[in-house]
């Protein structure tokens, strides 16, 4: 294997071993129990055209979001973390972050709910997909995570989570072992 | 001049998998401060469907 095809499939080993890390956190969090979620229907992976044909299915009021692009981005992007969270068969949320060519700050690119009131992990697709990226930014040696375009609407909850605009105007928040 | 050495893929595949359990094994509580705030929350705390970008 090339330097170039090892390095890709570290990346590859890193963002499935986030993923997992997040689930099993997901699965054992006693405040997603206490909510009432059956936590083992959690499940955290990648976005591969399975997905993309399940967001489809989420029907007009989901944002046009280039979620086709990101099969692209990831061959263009070794680095890219890509993310679907899924409860049972249903899928709940997608995320695509990436640090570029950044060695300090991992930026979420897109972050979407399912676009329905009542799916599963309302209110937690933002933790989740977050407690992945932290994982996987440890991992790449990133030490903050920046949400690059946040939705009006969505600033609150990530400085709920614990976000604050720096003195550029960036949302970020540092990485914590 | 030493001919580089190939490493089979299954033992790279657990070199890779070490490295990143190490990073993680070293994870505090802080683990879930995302989830634990988004928790203590009712689900309408964040906005349906976008959320970024």
């Amino acid at each position: 294997m090339s330097k170039n095809r090892g390095n890709e499939y570290r990346y590859q080993i890193l963002r499935s071993e986030a993923r997992k890390a997040a689930q099993a956190l997901a699965h054992s969090n006693e405040n997603l129990k206490a909510r009432g979620i059956d936590t083992t229907q959690i499940r955290f992976d990648s976005i591969t055209p399975v997905e993309i044909e399940a967001s489809d299915l989420w029907g007009d009021e989901a944002t046009l979001y280039p979620w086709y692009d990101v099969h692209h981005w990831k061959q263009d992007d070794t680095r890219g973390f890509d993310l679907s969270l899924w409860f049972g068969q249903e899928l709940c949320g997608l995320c695509y972050a990436t640090p570029r060519k950044s060695k300090i700050c991992i930026k979420i690119v897109i972050l979407e709910g399912k676009p329905d009131k009542s799916h599963p992990l309302r209110g937690a697709v933002a933790a989740l997909a977050l407690t992945a990226i932290e994982n996987y930014a440890l991992m790449i040696g990133c030490t903050e995570i920046e949400v690059q375009e946040p939705a009006a609407g969505a600033i609150p909850v990530y400085e709920s989570l614990g976000f604050a605009f720096d003195p550029t105007d960036r949302l970020v928040i540092s990485i914590e072992q | 001049m030493q001919k580089p050495k190939h490493e089979p893929k299954p033992m790279m595949a657990a070199r890779f998998q070490a490295e990143a359990r190490a990073v993680l094994a070293n994870r505090s509580v802080k683990a879930s401060r995302f989830l634990d705030v988004a928790m203590s929350k009712g689900r309408d705390f964040e906005p349906v469907g976008r959320l970024a970008g």
